[in-house]
């Protein structure tokens, strides 16, 4: 090999960062594009010094010669090779590739129910991060529904900074129950597993199992909750309803994935009916439908910062075998251990992505004035009354009402929209891409700096900081 | 956690303290200030997702408008206002 080539990884979270550091060792050209101010992804905001492979400072130890672009996004998709990027410092740019990591995560399930516009409503996850990263809770007393083993992690963050916490799990707890047989084998999550019921047991925290948060009020901030028992599909049971006083609710049904970019570069896209998730197609070393473009972490299946770690080293790894900066037994060598890992992993991630799956009844929380489209306004009643003339589709709900054409772009409403158009009117899914198109620019970023003609000067970018 | 307090920054006549390493969310969250706009129907909204997804959380600093808060680091002196037009 005589030219080193260039990787570009988009998204700075543990996939990422994993990948950028093992196609650096290589040998290739590592950019690294992310969002955020600080790299890290969701689950090490708050705690950057962690110490683990695949931490913020792990990282900043191992990634020499790698170039981070923080503050930045991809705008656009103009030609096979190159991405359009904003950033904050510099603008608009070109950026070229000769391989492109996308490692681009997830973001909580929007679940639409009554009240879950109010102020003082957060998904999970961000009151995880705000409670982390900033010490900061989402309220005095609080409570965490959904399903999932993150409500837990969310729960003991919470009354770790004093919050009087009670979680809801839509989930009947001989789940939990039968998960036991699971994570027995996986001793990290067991350990972690014990210590958070330990703490939130010391701490008074109440956990309830098959039961579900069906509407939050309030007049100007949360002010109370309801909590109804649910049946395994999880509707609400009629005459079990009880409210409780909180400030804060916290939602957590699972996690869904950020597609938007794998979508716009033409990546065939599954949906696994049996979990209720799209994910990236690729292949067994991580390579998608598309050459020259692999995919890592969340968006081939959640599972998980350790899995994410793991997918990311092997799509650096791979990317390092394309371009030739590795021969293919030192890629069989290097990738052994990484295999292993992910088939040890893979058990648990795929029962969690199963037993936790969102069931039916979650789509019937909504009233006729919940909101379903939180940027343009959109009730259920809206969409269902644009439906009244129209087969059920996406494009049918959001031709008629702005559904999805806001400033998140459908992030939020789109996964929830579709959901609720399969389980309630029979709409039936796409096999090989997302039920709705992708157009630039994929994130919302000034005209000016869009329109002019990007710079040209892909090399602006060595300007920034090198690590 | 918030170690060091690094200043303040302006919400209308308002000083609200500063962290290292908070965002402006962090810091109005932290300041008890939950509404931050209304949406396009009248609802009242504020920080939801966090993490830089919904785009609720806009507000106006340094006279710019549709600054997500949740992702912006906070610096002394900013001036927000909140009541963003989308």
């Amino acid at each position: 090999m005589t030219v080193a080539r260039r990787l570009v990884v988009i998204g700075g979270g543990a996939a990422g960062m994993a990948a950028a550091v093992q196609a650096a060792r290589h040998g290739m050209r590592v950019t690294v594009i992310d969002e955020h101010a600080r790299l890290g992804g969701q689950y090490f905001r708050g705690r950057p010094s962690s110490e683990i492979e695949g931490s913020p400072r792990w990282f900043a130890q191992n990634a020499r010669g790698v170039l981070v672009l923080n503050q930045s996004v991809v705008v656009d998709t103009p030609q096979q090779g190159t991405l359009t990027i904003w950033s904050q410092a510099q603008g608009g740019f070109d950026l070229a590739y000769d391989a492109l990591v996308l490692a681009t995560g997830a973001y909580d399930r929007p679940v639409p129910l009554p009240g879950w516009t109010l102020p003082g409503v957060f998904t999970a996850g961000g009151a995880s991060t705000l409670a982390k990263a900033h010490g900061v809770t989402p309220g005095k007393r609080v409570l965490v529904a959904g399903a999932g083993p993150f409500l837990l992690s969310v729960a003991d963050d919470l009354a770790a900074k004093g919050c009087a916490v009670q979680v809801v799990e839509a989930t009947p707890f001989v789940t939990a129950l039968r998960g036991l047989a699971v994570i027995g084998r996986d001793r990290e999550i067991l350990q972690q597993t014990v210590g958070f019921l330990a703490r939130l047991t010391r701490r008074g925290v109440k956990l309830r199992y098959g039961a579900m948060v069906t509407r939050i009020e309030g007049m100007e901030r949360v002010a109370r909750a309801t909590i109804q028992r649910v049946d395994s599909q999880w509707h609400p049971l009629p005459g079990t309803a009880e409210s409780v006083e909180v400030d804060a609710v916290c939602l957590g049904f699972g996690f869904v994935p950020q597609l938007e970019l794998a979508q716009a570069l033409g990546c065939q896209i599954s949906y696994r009916a049996d979990t209720c998730e799209f994910l990236v197609h690729t292949d067994d070393a991580l390579r998608t439908s598309l050459s020259q473009i692999y995919a890592a972490g969340e968006i081939t299946g959640i599972g998980g910062v350790r899995v994410a770690i793991a997918e990311g080293q092997l799509a650096g790894l791979t990317a390092a075998l394309d371009t030739s900066h590795m021969t293919s037994d030192q890629y069989a060598i290097a990738r052994q251990p990484v295999l292993t890992r992910l088939a040890h992993l893979g058990r648990v991630a795929e029962w969690v992505r199963t037993a936790y799956r969102p069931r039916d009844g979650l789509w019937t929380l909504a009233d006729e004035t919940t909101m379903l489209c939180r940027c343009e306004d959109v009730s259920l009643a809206a969409a269902q009354a644009a439906l009244a003339h129209n087969p059920a589709t996406p494009y049918a709900v959001k031709t008629a009402t702005r559904l999805g054409m806001g400033l998140c772009q459908g992030r939020i409403c789109h996964p929830a929209l579709i959901e609720w158009l399969r389980t309630q009117h029979q709409f039936t899914l796409p096999h090989k891409e997302l039920p709705w198109r992708i157009r630039p620019p994929l994130r919302p970023v000034p005209l000016a700096d869009w329109l002019v003609a990007p710079n040209p000067a892909v090399e602006d970018a060595e300007r920034a900081e090198v690590l | 956690m918030p170690s060091s307090r690094i200043g303040t920054l302006w919400l209308g006549a308002r000083e609200l303290d500063i962290y290292a390493g908070d965002t402006l969310a962090a810091c109005l969250l932290r300041a008890g200030v939950y509404e931050l706009r209304r949406s396009r129907a009248g609802q009242l909204r504020g920080v939801y997702c966090a993490i830089g997804i919904c785009n609720e959380c806009l507000v106006t600093v340094n006279g710019m408008p549709n600054v997500r808060a949740c992702i912006t680091l906070a610096a002394p002196e900013l001036e927000i206002e909140l009541g963003t037009p989308v």
